[in-house]
């Protein structure tokens, strides 16, 4: 190759690698706070699982951090910045990609600042060898910059509404599956697996968003709910239990714990439904609870266990 | 360039990777801030309690074994708090009602500020709950308890930096 040859192909490698460099940059689209969250949630470590981002986990601590990295890039922080932030808290063993700022941020800068200085030692030997090095160098730069655009173009494509002719199930499924520490998402999730008669999948989804928001009641009868539908009782009565420390009035837990206990021949189902009765007097359910316990009905029979007349 | 100095600036740099890389917890060591309302609608803040060693205690009423570490905490505000020891809670993302709840049955007498949002314990770097932290009387984050608090650390730790 002649050197006015090696000029050109020089010259076309630096073209290119900085109009990938451009379009890298240019080419980002314009994300959603949701979206801006989640991708430094994906960068941060969750401090109590193993190997898992807290973009993905349902630990309470993980759901806190979210709601941190959230309000930080409200209030106009950069995810770098923010990425700084708990690196300064957490050590920066948190940050699962480094920040370009702070001690952590020389992870990337002495790299770059070593090829550059590779780059100026090959540019002052002026023999064949260190040419085509460098050659070489430019070529690896602008290929890894193209690769870097078409990775991060790729990224976040719209994919939920792509898919609205999708059954309903199906666009819920993906969306947990890319914002898995959505409580609100796995709720509805929930809900239209219960009523596809997945109860299995269903407690596993009010099960993840108990952990998610642990003070949920509701979320947590939900789930006892659809495991006894699932017919595992045992399991429901335990969940149930959990759920009446922390919020001992919650009606719907008080007259589903009672029933089941009632079935159970435990007597401490009477006090939970006398105070189901003084909170819902009203209710639908309460004349049912009133002549269970003055002896005059049979237990209100519930999906995944058999009705049982009145001890 | 001779192998000498290459090396040095090898070995300085691998140095400065290593410390950027460690996930040590960055809290220790640091001013303990802390402000805000209990459960029950009253002011507090940490640096109200400078001169004093403070144990900083993370709970919530869906957490078990935070009501295990209870009566450890008590026992050790009543024994020491003569000699200038404090309690003051964090309730983590936890519904008010249940909170008062769980501390009138588990008999937590100190004063918890309200955590809604998890925001104050993530700015202490809470890695889980219970989880706590030693405060000396300078007001500096000296040391940390993942899980439940025993009296083993109130015998060691807590009276170490009461008698300094």
């Amino acid at each position: 190759m002649s050197g006015a040859m090696r000029r050109w192909v020089l010259l076309a490698s630096a073209i290119v690698a900085v109009v990938g460099l451009a379009i890298a940059v240019s080419s980002q689209p314009s994300r959603t706070l949701e979206q801006q969250t989640r991708e430094v949630a994906l960068t941060i470590r969750c401090p109590t699982c193993a190997g898992e981002s807290i973009a993905d986990s349902t630990a309470p601590v993980a759901g806190a951090m979210r709601l941190e990295i959230e309000q930080q890039l409200t209030e106009g922080r950069s995810p770098d910045e923010v990425r700084a932030w708990f690196a300064d808290r957490y050590g920066a063993g948190i940050v699962l990609a480094p920040p370009a700022r702070g001690s952590a941020g020389l992870l990337w800068w002495i790299p770059i600042g070593v090829v550059v200085l590779a780059l100026l030692v090959l540019l002052r030997r002026r023999d064949a060898r260190g040419r085509r090095i460098l050659l070489a160098a430019v070529g690896a730069t602008a290929a890894t910059l193209i690769a870097a655009w078409w990775v991060t173009s790729s990224r976040y494509e719209p994919e939920l509404v792509s898919s609205a002719d999708r059954a309903g199930g199906d666009v819920l499924s993906t969306a947990v599956a890319q914002s898995p520490g959505d409580a609100q998402l796995r709720l509805a999730y929930g809900l239209a697996l219960e009523q596809d008669g997945q109860y299995r999948e269903a407690a596993e989804q009010f099960e993840a968003v108990t952990r998610l928001e642990p003070f949920d009641a509701d979320a947590r009868y939900l789930w006892a709910s659809t495991l006894v539908r699932d017919g595992d009782v045992d399991a429901a009565m335990a969940t149930l239990d959990e759920g009446l420390r922390s919020t001992p009035d919650h009606a719907p837990s008080l007259l589903l714990q009672g029933v089941l206990r009632w079935r159970a021949g435990d007597d401490s189902a009477r006090p939970l439904l006398e105070r189901f009765l003084e909170l819902q007097p009203e209710d639908p359910a309460a004349e049912d609870v009133r002549g269970l316990l003055s002896g005059d009905r049979t237990v209100p029979e519930l999906p995944g266990i058999e009705a049982e007349t009145t001890r | 360039m001779s192998r000498r100095p290459l090396l040095a600036v090898v070995a300085v740099l691998a140095i400065i990777l290593a410390s950027a890389c460690s996930g040590a917890p960055a809290v220790e060591g640091t001013t303990a801030k802390l402000s805000g309302e209990d459960l029950n609608g009253s002011h507090h803040d940490i640096a109200d309690y400078a001169g004093e060693v403070v144990i900083v205690t993370v709970w919530a009423s869906w957490c078990a074994p935070c009501r295990d570490e209870v009566p450890v905490l008590t026992d050790a505000s009543e024994r020491f708090g003569p000699e200038g020891l404090r309690v003051l809670g964090i309730n983590f993302r936890d519904n008010a009602d249940a909170a008062r709840t769980f501390a009138a049955e588990a008999g937590i007498t100190y004063p918890s500020i309200v955590d809604l949002n998890g925001a104050k314990s993530i700015d202490w770097g809470v890695v889980g709950i219970p989880q706590s932290f030693l405060v000396n009387r300078e007001g500096v984050v000296v040391d940390r308890v993942s899980g439940t608090i025993t009296e083993e650390w109130i015998a060691s730790r807590v009276v170490e930096e009461l008698r300094q």
